[in-house]
């Protein structure tokens, strides 16, 4: 991933982060649009 | 005592996660809410709208060739989701590339060695009508064009939730 991340262009990037997988997760709330999902946010691009 | 009151409430809602702020409100669709118009292309020029895709389940994928998550739930979405439906007359999958180009995304889909069928929404026009943000996406909408289920991000439990919600109805 952090290869896959490097590849990313520095103007594509300029707002978009990468949520650390574990961290992000456990502070998510279950989302009020997709009942019972507890969100996959734990693993996205911000942008 | 109110002052006291007000302060702490204020100080505890600055402490919440942003990610907790935020429950995703920068989805535009919610369970239930009917599948926005559209017309897409294909990398090979045809063209798909929002009408032809009634009577059918739909998978929609929103993802970026250089989105790191984007690329660990691809192979899964071949694999686990085409693989198993593609022949399904009642199905369609959009797996819609976002702000990129044919240039870009066709050398993409035949490293990776993909046969879903990708569209390209280069102004991010599409994406607009479901989202502001983020990727990947996933929404899933039933055969009255009614989204049953959406996720941002990817991971093994919400993939395994939406593959469920899948197989339950296209059975």
């Amino acid at each position: 991933m952090t290869s896959d991340l490097k590849n990313v262009p520095m103007s594509q990037c300029a707002n978009c982060s990468v949520s650390p997988p574990l961290t992000r997760g456990k502070l998510l709330p279950v989302s009020p649009y997709a009942p019972g999902l507890k969100s996959g946010v734990s693993h996205m691009v911000q942008r | 005592m109110k002052y006291l009151a007000s302060l702490t409430l204020l100080l505890s809602l600055m402490t919440l996660p942003v990610s907790a702020q935020d429950a995703d409100s920068s989805n535009l669709l919610k369970v239930g809410d009917d599948m926005p118009e559209f017309t897409l292309k294909t990398l090979d020029g045809q063209t798909v709208s929002s009408d032809d895709l009634y009577g059918k389940v739909v998978l929609i994928n929103f993802f970026a060739t250089w989105c790191p998550p984007c690329n660990q739930e691809l192979p899964l979405l071949e694999k686990d989701i085409w693989a198993k439906y593609k022949e399904d007359e009642n199905f369609a999958l959009l797996v819609i590339d976002r702000e990129e180009t044919e240039e870009k995304v066709a050398p993409f889909v035949e490293k990776k060695k993909f046969t879903m069928p990708f569209y390209l929404d280069p102004n991010r026009e599409i994406y607009g009508l479901f989202a502001k943000k983020d990727i990947p996406r996933n929404y899933l909408f039933d055969k009255e064009g009614r989204l049953m289920l959406c996720s941002k991000g990817y991971s093994k439990e919400d993939f395994g939730m939406l593959k469920r919600e899948l197989d339950a109805l296209l059975k």
